[in-house]
């Protein structure tokens, strides 16, 4: 398919809308998570505060999508929603190091521990990283009625999803053996951020239909079917298996499912300044995490998230 | 209460939050019991509808039709709206369905959820309302309230006491069905500690 001509092509207009909107909440991220990060975790802002920078860039990611998500279900992305997206963000970017970056060991930890915490409220806080997960966490549990159902069958599902990659990470040890287990990469990898979208957007708006609620779960799998593709060669430095770095090509497999995921969006979002940003977003995230691979397979590079 | 409610509001929720961690990892609260269960994947299994959040459709529980695949996708759904008849498995028909008389928690359940945070906090708001009340704002909310219910009227005064009294006679008789519970298990313990431990108080 001809990208240029496609009937969902993102128009001029939500395209200028993303690079402001990126712009903003850059800004808004900051404001939301520095105070934070200077009362529970300072030491995160050592290394000329590289770590920061990339949670303040994946908070922005998260405020984006949610402002889409919001539009879409009929509400207002109001100041409130925008520090709740900002909040989502940093809770990710903590719950993501914790799985990616400590080791296996710290990954099976955090599955456990975090498992007990949505089975009793208790959480023993070990470190100030795990202070700072803890405290935004809370303030995101203030915002929305915790115990809706939908809410907690979100919660609890991305759980399972993350707990799901840890164990098949140490079960394939770097590479995935056959055509089944590339399967269940693929699910592991849909359900992680199917769920993970859905549940920014019950910290978002109090209900989401059950139509909507299928289409976002999509949206949010195709975020993780591009963010892998755009970190496949630090994954794949770190013996991280993902359904993006073990298929045979990646990048004309990435290209097939944006197409049939943006399609579907098209046809079933409502029409509107909603649906037009989250397109209008994920098409760029899709052009500069190919670009990313790319320049990384060309020098080995690191795992910057970029957007231009 | 909301976060963005201002800076001071969050930042209660930030003390409030690390400080209920911080009394359960000492050892001062009922450590067997939950603070807040969020799971509730196991109620929404028994759900009589699964919604398969990656396929779109919404199949009676155990329906064959659910792909294997979709097994971490599953939400577990209550009631069928009209609007979501159109996505209902053409193989269980869910839209046929009739409903189930909803399970409402009510106002006991809200009671007793209230006497279960006092049952549970109890030893600890009892130390911190000791201690305020010596404190400087303490005294001066105490002197308020002694002159609030000097201004009340004979039958307020005695609505209030009667309500107070009650409260204190729930709260013994909670705890003593609690004690008689606990000890009938074989267990001797006073608040989730030994009973040696306990405040003296007691």
């Amino acid at each position: 398919m001809d990208l240029a001509n496609a009937p969902w092509q993102p128009s001029a207009l939500a395209r200028e809308r993303v690079g402001s909107l990126i712009a903003l909440y850059r800004d808004k991220a900051r404001e939301i998570l520095y105070p934070l990060v200077l009362a529970h975790y300072p030491a995160m802002l050592a290394n000329d505060g590289i770590e920061y920078r990339k949670m303040i860039e994946l908070s922005t990611k998260m405020m984006v999508v949610g402002n889409a998500c919001t539009e879409i279900l009929g509400h207002d992305y109001d100041e409130r929603r925008q520090m709740i997206g900002g909040l989502f963000g940093g809770c990710c970017f903590l719950a993501d190091s914790f799985l990616d970056d400590f080791g296996e060991e710290v990954a099976q930890s955090y599955v456990a521990r975090f498992g007990e915490f949505l089975s009793t409220g208790w959480f023993e806080l070990k470190t100030d990283r795990e202070r700072l997960f803890y405290v935004i966490i809370a303030r995101l549990f203030v915002e929305r009625d915790i115990l809706h159902p939908i809410a907690r069958q979100a919660i609890v599902l991305l759980h399972r999803a993350q707990a799901e990659d840890v164990a098949m990470r140490s079960e394939f040890g770097g590479a995935a053996s056959s055509r089944r287990s590339l399967a269940n990469l693929k699910i592991c990898a849909r359900n992680r951020s199917g769920h993970a979208i859905l549940v920014l957007c019950v910290f978002l708006v109090p209900q989401i239909p059950l139509e909507r609620l299928t289409t976002l779960f999509a949206a949010g799998a195709l975020v993780m079917y591009i963010d892998d593709h755009g970190d496949s060669f630090a994954d794949l430095t770190d013996r991280r298996v993902t359904f993006m770095n073990q298929v045979t090509r990646p990048e004309r497999t990435l290209r097939r499912l944006f197409l049939a995921h943006v399609g579907r969006l098209y046809g079933e979002l409502p029409a509107g300044n909603g649906r037009d940003l989250l397109i209008a977003f994920l098409t760029r995230y899709y052009v500069t995490r190919v670009e990313k691979n790319r320049h990384q397979r060309r020098q080995a590079g690191s795992a910057w998230a970029v957007y231009e | 209460m909301s976060s963005g409610d201002g800076k001071n509001g969050a930042a209660l929720v930030d003390f409030v939050a690390q400080t209920i961690q911080s009394l359960y990892s000492n050892r001062r609260l009922r450590q067997e019991r939950p603070l807040l269960r969020i799971d509730n994947l196991e109620d929404a299994a028994q759900a009589p509808l699964q919604f398969d959040a990656a396929s779109g459709r919404l199949h009676r529980r155990g329906c064959r039709s659910i792909p294997a695949r979709s097994r971490l996708a599953l939400y577990g759904v209550w009631r069928i709206g009209p609007e979501e008849r159109k996505l209902a498995c053409s193989r269980c028909k869910p839209a046929t369905m009739e409903e189930e008389p909803e399970n409402r928690s009510d106002a006991t359940d809200m009671v007793f959820g209230l006497f279960s945070l006092i049952d549970q906090f109890g030893s600890v708001l009892r130390e911190r309302g000791q201690e305020y009340r010596k404190s400087e704002d303490g005294r001066l909310l105490s002197r308020q309230f002694e002159g609030l219910f000097q201004r009340l009227d004979r039958r307020e005064q005695d609505f209030l006491s009667t309500l107070l009294t009650s409260m204190d006679g729930l709260i013994k008789t909670i705890r003593d069905i609690d004690d008689r519970l606990n000890n009938s298990n074989g267990e001797d313990k006073a608040n989730g500690h030994d009973k040696d431990e306990a405040d003296p108080a007691d």
